[in-house]
C-alpha cells in the first residue's frame, strides 16, 4: 500500500517525449477546464448539482495540471483520466434518457463540442504518455541527493 | 534559467489563465468590442438551448397553465400585459426568487401591478414542472 503510495506522490521525470505527449494531455484538460469554467460563470452556476461539478470539475483540472509540473506524473495521468473519463461520460449521460441528476441538454452546440474533444484528446494523450513514461511511472522514485558535509563540520 | 524556474513560471502561467477563469475574470475583456447589448438576446436564447428538454416542458408549463394571458415573455410568444413584462421584471433574478413569485406573488409585488390578482394553484403543479418552469423563465430572460 505505502508502496503504491510512494509510486503515485514521488517525483519522477519520464523521458522527455512521455513527457511532451503528457504536456499536450495537460493542455487538453486545461481546455476542458477553460470551458468548464466558462460555461458555469455564464449561466450553468444556477443549475442544482451541475454547476457547482463544474466548478469542481475546472478546479481538480487546475490541480491535476500543476501535479505534473510538479515532478508528479503518475498523480496527473490517475487525476486526468478519472476528470476526462468522467466529463465525457456525463457530457453523453446528459444527452440521453432522464438526463443527469435532472439536467438535460440536447444536441451538441460549439462549446459542448470544444468540450467534448478536449476532454477526449486528453484521454488519449494521457493513455499514450503513461504507455511511453511507464518505465518511469512504475519504478521507485531516485532518492534525494545526499547532502554534502557543511565545510565548519570538516573543520 | 533552471528548471525549478521553468517550472514554477509555469504554474504561474496556468494558476493565473485557469486560476482567472475559475474566479471569474474575463481575460478576453478590454480587448475589443464595446457593445455587449447586442448579444443580450441571443444569450437568453442559448440559455434556453442548453436547458434543452427541461426548457421544453418549462415552455410547456408556461403555456399550459396560462401564463402568457396575463404576462409578455417574447420567447414563449405571450403578449399579456394584466401581469408584469416577464422579459423586464425577471432578468437578474434567482431561481429562489422566480419559484417565490410563482408560488408566492404576494411577497413582492411589482410596481403599477395591483396585488391579488395573480391566480394560485401553481404549488399544485408537479415538482418537475414547476421546476422545469422556474429554470426556463430564469434562462429565458437571462439576456434580457
Amino acid at each position: 500500500m505505502s508502496r503504491i503510495l510512494g509510486l503515485l506522490v514521488g517525483p519522477r521525470d519520464p523521458r522527455p517525449a512521455a513527457l511532451a505527449v503528457l504536456a499536450v494531455a495537460a493542455v487538453a484538460v486545461g481546455v476542458g477546464a477553460y470551458e468548464h469554467a466558462r460555461l458555469y460563470h455564464d449561466g450553468y452556476s444556477s443549475i442544482r448539482w451541475i454547476g457547482p461539478l463544474f466548478l469542481v470539475n475546472a478546479i481538480a483540472s487546475l490541480v491535476v495540471i500543476l501535479l505534473l509540473i510538479g515532478r508528479r506524473p503518475a498523480l496527473f495521468v490517475v487525476g486526468s483520466l478519472a476528470i476526462s473519463v468522467g466529463s465525457i461520460v456525463a457530457l453523453v449521460l446528459t444527452r440521453t434518457g432522464d438526463g443527469l441528476l435532472g439536467f438535460r441538454e440536447s444536441g451538441y452546440d460549439a462549446a459542448a463540442g470544444l468540450t467534448l474533444g478536449a476532454e477526449i484528446a486528453a484521454v488519449l494523450l494521457t493513455v499514450a504518455g503513461a504507455v511511453l513514461g511507464r518505465d518511469a511511472l512504475r519504478t521507485d522514485p531516485p532518492p534525494p541527493p545526499v547532502e554534502a558535509p557543511r565545510p565548519e563540520v570538516l573543520a | 534559467m533552471s528548471p525549478t524556474w521553468i517550472r514554477w513560471m509555469l504554474a504561474a502561467l496556468v494558476v493565473v489563465l485557469l486560476g482567472g477563469t475559475i474566479v471569474g475574470v474575463d481575460l478576453g475583456a478590454g480587448g475589443g468590442s464595446d457593445e455587449p447589448a447586442a448579444t443580450t438576446a441571443a444569450d437568453g436564447g442559448q440559455a434556453v438551448r442548453r436547458l434543452g428538454a427541461v426548457a421544453d416542458t418549462g415552455r410547456s408549463s408556461f403555456q399550459d397553465t396560462g401564463c402568457g394571458g396575463c404576462h409578455r415573455l417574447a420567447d414563449a410568444g405571450t403578449a399579456g400585459t394584466i401581469g408584469p413584462d416577464l422579459d423586464e421584471v425577471l432578468p437578474g433574478s434567482t431561481l429562489a426568487d422566480i419559484r417565490e413569485d410563482i408560488l408566492d406573488p404576494e411577497a413582492a409585488s411589482t410596481p403599477g401591478y395591483p396585488s391579488g390578482r395573480m391566480p394560485d394553484g401553481y404549488d399544485r403543479l408537479p415538482a418537475d414542472q414547476l421546476d422545469a418552469l422556474v429554470r426556463y423563465l430564469q434562462a429565458a430572460t437571462s439576456g434580457r
